[in-house]
């Protein structure tokens, strides 16, 4: 059950970070980030 | 134990991460209110100062009054400084608003706060990779921010966006109700010291002040590349979207750097992981300089220094938190951190300086390089050995 447990909760962990990363390389989310951190300099 | 650690990660992952987009507000809000970027600058770097500077005495609030008192007024802080950062009409008024406000909310919902019920709450056996979990929580929420962010300003305009992250802010009461401690917790960990009384131990302790001392050079570095890697690499001719996969990279990273660094704290000496630590970066920084700057030279620098980023934060915590114990661990971790912002302001600000003296940031790499050097044998030395403190005697 505690083995489980903390493979469920890797799974969820690894699950959110996967999400965040795509959307940060989503090519429209990617040029609207990329033009604002560019805007700064 | 369980629950504490749920609400102090979900405090830091809004409280570090909202703050990490702030960036992204620039270029609108400037646009929109017609002032300078100096304005909008000046103003984040008060927020900076105001959170190092507040934080020994939110700290010390914390550990006297109890953290839940401090999280609500924090919160409420951040929810307000919020609103009036997006209604702001004047530099004056942005000042006080996103600079002065926020930076006191800062001070009173961060890592501080959190690892000083943590520290109390968490037995001794798992208090470093308790605060690895939340230093975690904090990076993950700093990696989330900024899509979300850039999203918002996206779709809702900046004003919105700011009311949209005030109303996520006020996220922070309910959960601050998880972190109540009871009366005079604190207790447990002995004899009762006076806050003078801590600060002089403190102070008059050699490893406090090499921790200290090393702290400083972590703010200066990780506010060094990340304020001016992105125009650094367009100084070299990459893409802007090199920068932002960078960006990500460090994000995703430093998630697992802080969570390893916070778990590895319970087998191995943290001094001298800290000491690996700067010294990595340097090995790091000197690796990416000196060979040739192509896209995926960036993508393995932003992973290798992702993993070193926050990783700092739980040994450096959990260090002060075994030599003084517990009953200031808010209090003295706000006074480690007053340090790491210090070097925060002087590496966003010696970065420009010397760019603008010499036309590249080659002199502040370098420095960066040198201070890594520094940071590793300064930290070497301190041990991790609980204070001993005379047993009051009864008359």
């Amino acid at each position: 059950m505690r083995r489980g447990l903390r493979v469920g909760l890797g799974l969820l962990v690894a699950l959110a970070l996967s999400v965040v990363f795509l959307s940060y390389l989503n090519p429209h989310l990617a040029v609207d980030l990329a033009n604002r951190v560019w805007a700064c300099f | 134990m369980t629950q504490v650690l749920l609400c102090g990660a979900a405090v830091v992952t809004l409280s570090m991460g909202i703050r990490h987009g702030f960036g992204l507000f620039l270029q609108p809000l400037t646009m929109d209110r017609g002032w300078s970027r100096e304005t909008f600058a000046f103003a984040l770097a008060i927020q900076n100062l105001a959170w190092g500077l507040f934080g020994p005495l939110a700290g010390m609030v914390a550990d006297r009054y109890g953290a839940f008192r401090v999280l609500i007024v924090g919160g409420l802080f951040y929810a307000g400084g919020l609103v009036l950062m997006a209604l702001s009409t004047s530099g004056l008024a942005f000042t006080g608003s996103a600079g002065l406000m926020l930076g006191m909310a800062q001070a009173g919902t961060t890592y501080a706060i959190i690892f000083g019920v943590i520290a109390r709450n968490v037995a001794p056996e798992k208090r470093s990779w308790a605060m690895g979990v939340a230093a975690a929580a904090g990076s993950f929420g700093q990696f989330l921010m900024v899509p979300v962010e850039s999203w918002l300003i996206g779709g809702w305009g900046w004003q919105n966006a700011l009311f949209v992250l005030g109303l996520m802010a006020l996220l922070i009461l309910p959960l601050a109700f998880g972190l109540r401690e009871p009366a005079r917790s604190a207790a447990h960990a002995g004899p009762q010291q006076s806050v003078r009384a801590a600060l002089r131990e403190a102070f008059g302790h050699n490893g406090f002040r090499l921790l200290t001392a090393g702290y400083f050079v972590c703010g200066f570095q990780v506010v060094f590349i990340g304020v001016h890697m992105p125009a650094y690499l367009k100084d070299h001719g990459l893409e802007p979207g090199v920068a932002t996969v960078a960006l990500a990279l460090i994000g995703l990273f430093n998630v697992f750097g802080t969570y390893i660094a916070g778990s590895l704290g319970q087998h191995v000496s943290k001094p001298r992981m800290l000491s690996a630590i700067y010294l990595l970066r340097s090995v790091v920084i000197v690796v990416f300089i000196s060979a040739p700057l192509t896209p995926w030279s960036v993508y393995l620098f932003a992973a290798a220094m992702g993993l070193l980023w926050l990783s700092t934060v739980p040994p450096t915590n959990a260090v002060v938190a075994q030599i003084f114990g517990v009953q200031y661990m808010s209090m003295l971790g706000g006074i480690v951190f007053l340090n790491h912002q210090l070097g925060s302001f002087l590496g966003a600000w010696l970065g420009g300086r010397f760019y603008e003296a010499t036309g590249s940031y080659d002199i502040v790499w370098w420095i960066s390089v040198a201070l890594g050097l520094f940071a590793a044998a300064v930290n070497w030395p301190v041990r991790e050995t609980p204070i001993q403190r005379p047993v009051p005697q009864p008359a």
